[in-house]
C-alpha cells in the first residue's frame, strides 16, 4: 500500500489557506466524482492537482471555488471561516482568480473588456451597468501589461491565438487582485513551447504577488517541474499528496494507467 | 485479392466486410426513410392546393380577365396629384413602425431572460412567460389593432401598441433562444469572479446575445413597417388609411400610385435595416 502523506501544512510556515474536510461530491445519475477528500492548501504555496482527466481534479478545484457545492464535507478558507451568505461568497471569489482550460472569454469583446470583467466584483450591480472607471481600466492595462498583451488591448479575443487568449484569461484573474489562483488546466490545449511559456508566466507572478496557487494537470513532468506540492487523484479519491520527489512508481501506476507510466515515469524522475 | 495475406489480417478484412455490409444496410434503411418523408410533404402540399381549387383552369380564366382590367384599364398611369396630402400620414406610419418595435423589444428583453431555460428564476416562470409568448403570437395583430382601437380610440396610438404586443411574441422567443445557445463558459467566469447573479446576466450573457437581438430588433421593424401599413386598414391611421380610403372610392389609379410610394419606403427600411444588422455582426 502506498501511504497517504497527509498533514503537510502544519510544518509550513504560513498557515493553511484553505482546509477540506471529508468532501464528496456525486452528480445527478450517481456517478461519484469525489469521495471522502481531506486536505489542506498552504498559503503562498504552489500546489498541483496531478490525475488523468474524470480523476476529479476540476471537480475538486471548482468546489475549492464554491463552483461546486459538495454532497458531504466542509471547506473552510482562511479569512472567511464557513462561507453561508451569497455576500461572503461574493468577497471569496472576488479574492480568487481562476484561469480555466478553454480560457472562458467572450469573442467578440476586446481583450480590455474581458479583462475588466475581473473588477466587476468591486463594483455594485447598479454602477456596473454602466462602463467601469478610469481606475479600473488603469489596473486592468496593467494586467495586460504583466502578461504581455498591452499592445493587444483593443483587439478582438476571437482574433487572438491561443496563447494569447489564455494570457488575457490571465490577465482577468490578476485584475480581481487575487490571493488565492486557481488554474483548470491552463495549458491542456496549447502547444509545448506556448504551455511551457504560460506554466513560466503563472509561476513568475505567483511569486511576485506571493500568491496561494492551485493548478490542476495531468502531464507528470510539467506537475513535477512547477508544482511545490503534488496532490495525486484517481478516480475520485487521493492517493497521493507531498513533495513531487516523493512521487514513486507506485504512485504514478495509481494515478495512470500502467502504459502511460512507464513513458511518464523516465521524463518525471529523470534528474 | 493480396495472396500475401496472413490469418490475421485475413479475420480483420472479414470484420472489416462485416462493418462495411451493416453501414450499407444503415444507409439504405436512411435512405427509404428520406424517400418516405420526401413523398409525404409532396402529398401534403398537393391536397392543399387541391383543397383550395388551385388546380380549376376555369377560375384563372375568368379570373385574368377581371385582374386585367383592375390593373391596367383603370390603375394605370398612377395617379400622385395627391401627393402632398400623403407626406403626415406616411410619417405616422413611420412612427408606428419605430415605436410598436421599440415596445417589443424592450418588454421581449425583459421577458426573454424569463422564458430562457437557462436564466429563468423557476420553472413555473418560466411556463408562464413561454405562454404568455404563445398568446401574444397567436392573437393576429389586426385584431389585437381593433381591440386596441376600441380601447384607446383612433389615431396611431392603437396601432403602436397592437404592433408591439404581437411582435413581444416573435421577438421575445427569439431573444429567448439566443439567450439559451450562449456559451456557458464566460457566464461562468463572471461567476467565478464574484458576480452577482445580475452582473452575470448583464456582463456574461448579454454581450454574447447583443448581436442576435439586434439583428432580431431590426428584422422585426422591417417587418412592423410592412405590417403598419395593413394597420391603417383597420382604422390605425396612417399610409394604410389612404390606401383603404382610395380602395373604398374606387379610385384604382391613386392606389397604384400609393402602392409604388410603399414599395418604396419598404425598399428604403430594408436597405437601412440591413445596413445596420451587418454592423452588429
Amino acid at each position: 500500500m502506498n501511504r497517504i502523506r497527509t498533514a503537510f501544512c502544519p510544518q509550513h510556515p504560513n498557515g493553511v489557506a484553505i482546509s477540506v474536510r471529508g468532501l464528496s461530491v456525486e452528480y445527478p445519475g450517481g456517478r461519484r466524482a469525489l469521495e471522502n477528500i481531506t486536505l489542506e492548501i498552504c498559503r503562498g504555496e504552489l500546489t498541483v492537482l496531478l490525475g488523468r482527466s474524470g480523476a476529479g481534479k476540476s471537480t475538486l478545484l471548482r468546489c475549492l471555488n464554491l463552483l461546486q457545492q459538495p454532497t458531504a464535507g466542509t471547506i473552510r478558507v482562511d479569512g472567511f471561516g464557513d462561507i453561508t451568505s451569497r455576500n461572503r461568497l461574493r468577497d471569496y471569489r472576488r479574492q480568487a482568480g481562476m484561469v480555466f482550460q478553454l480560457h472562458h472569454l467572450i469573442g467578440r469583446q476586446s481583450a480590455l473588456q474581458n479583462v475588466l470583467m475581473g473588477r466587476l466584483a468591486y463594483h455594485s450591480t447598479l454602477r456596473s451597468v454602466l462602463p467601469l472607471p478610469a481606475a479600473d481600466v488603469a489596473i486592468a492595462m496593467e494586467c495586460l501589461e504583466r502578461v504581455g498583451l498591452a499592445d493587444k488591448a483593443l483587439s478582438r479575443v476571437d482574433r487572438l491565438s491561443g496563447g494569447e487568449r489564455q494570457r488575457v484569461g490571465i490577465a482577468r484573474a490578476l485584475a480581481q487582485r487575487p490571493r488565492i489562483l486557481f488554474a483548470d488546466e491552463p495549458v491542456a490545449s496549447l502547444d509545448p513551447a506556448t504551455a511551457e511559456s504560460i506554466m513560466e508566466l503563472l509561476r513568475r507572478i505567483a511569486r511576485e504577488d506571493h500568491l496561494t496557487v492551485v493548478f490542476s494537470l495531468h502531464q507528470i513532468d510539467l506537475a513535477c517541474r512547477y508544482g511545490e506540492r503534488v496532490i495525486g487523484l484517481a478516480h475520485g479519491r487521493l492517493v497521493f499528496d507531498g513533495r513531487h520527489r516523493h512521487l514513486s512508481r507506485g504512485h504514478l501506476e495509481q494515478i495512470y494507467n500502467e502504459a502511460a507510466c512507464e513513458q511518464g515515469l523516465e521524463a518525471a524522475l529523470s534528474p | 485479392m493480396n495472396a500475401g495475406i496472413s490469418g490475421g489480417e485475413g479475420a480483420a478484412a472479414v470484420s472489416g466486410l462485416d462493418s462495411l455490409n451493416a453501414v450499407l444496410v444503415a444507409r439504405k434503411r436512411q435512405l427509404r426513410r428520406g424517400a418516405l418523408q420526401t413523398a409525404f410533404v409532396l402529398f401534403l402540399v398537393v391536397a392543399s392546393l387541391g383543397h383550395a381549387d388551385f388546380f380549376n383552369p376555369q377560375r384563372y380564366a375568368e379570373g385574368a380577365h377581371g385582374i386585367f382590367q383592375i390593373i391596367v384599364r383603370e390603375g394605370l398611369p398612377p395617379d400622385f396629384s395627391r401627393w402632398a396630402s400623403w407626406g403626415r400620414p406616411l410619417l405616422d406610419t413611420l412612427a408606428m413602425s419605430i415605436g410598436g418595435t421599440a415596445l417589443s423589444v424592450l418588454f421581449s428583453f425583459l421577458l426573454a431572460f424569463l422564458a430562457a431555460g437557462n436564466t429563468s428564476p423557476h420553472p413555473v416562470v418560466y411556463a408562464a412567460a413561454r405562454l404568455f409568448l404563445n398568446v401574444m403570437r397567436a392573437i393576429p395583430e389586426l385584431i389585437l389593432g381593433i381591440l386596441f382601437l376600441a380601447a384607446v380610440g383612433l389615431g396611431i396610438l392603437p396601432g403602436v401598441l397592437a404592433l408591439g404586443f404581437h411582435s413581444i411574441g416573435m421577438v421575445g422567443k427569439f431573444f429567448a433562444e439566443a439567450i439559451e445557445h450562449v456559451d456557458p463558459a464566460p457566464v461562468e467566469a463572471v461567476r467565478a469572479c464574484g458576480g452577482s447573479p445580475l452582473q452575470v446576466l448583464w456582463h456574461g450573457v448579454l454581450p454574447q446575445v447583443f448581436p442576435q437581438m439586434a439583428d432580431v430588433s431590426f428584422y422585426r421593424w422591417e417587418y412592423n413597417f410592412r405590417a403598419s401599413t395593413v394597420m391603417g386598414m383597420v382604422g390605425c391611421g396612417g399610409i394604410g388609411f389612404q390606401l383603404i380610403s382610395s380602395l373604398n372610392l374606387m379610385d384604382y389609379r391613386q392606389v397604384t400610385a400609393l402602392l409604388l410610394l410603399i414599395l418604396l419606403c419598404v425598399t428604403v427600411v430594408d436597405a437601412l435595416s440591413a445596413g445596420i444588422r451587418r454592423r452588429f455582426k
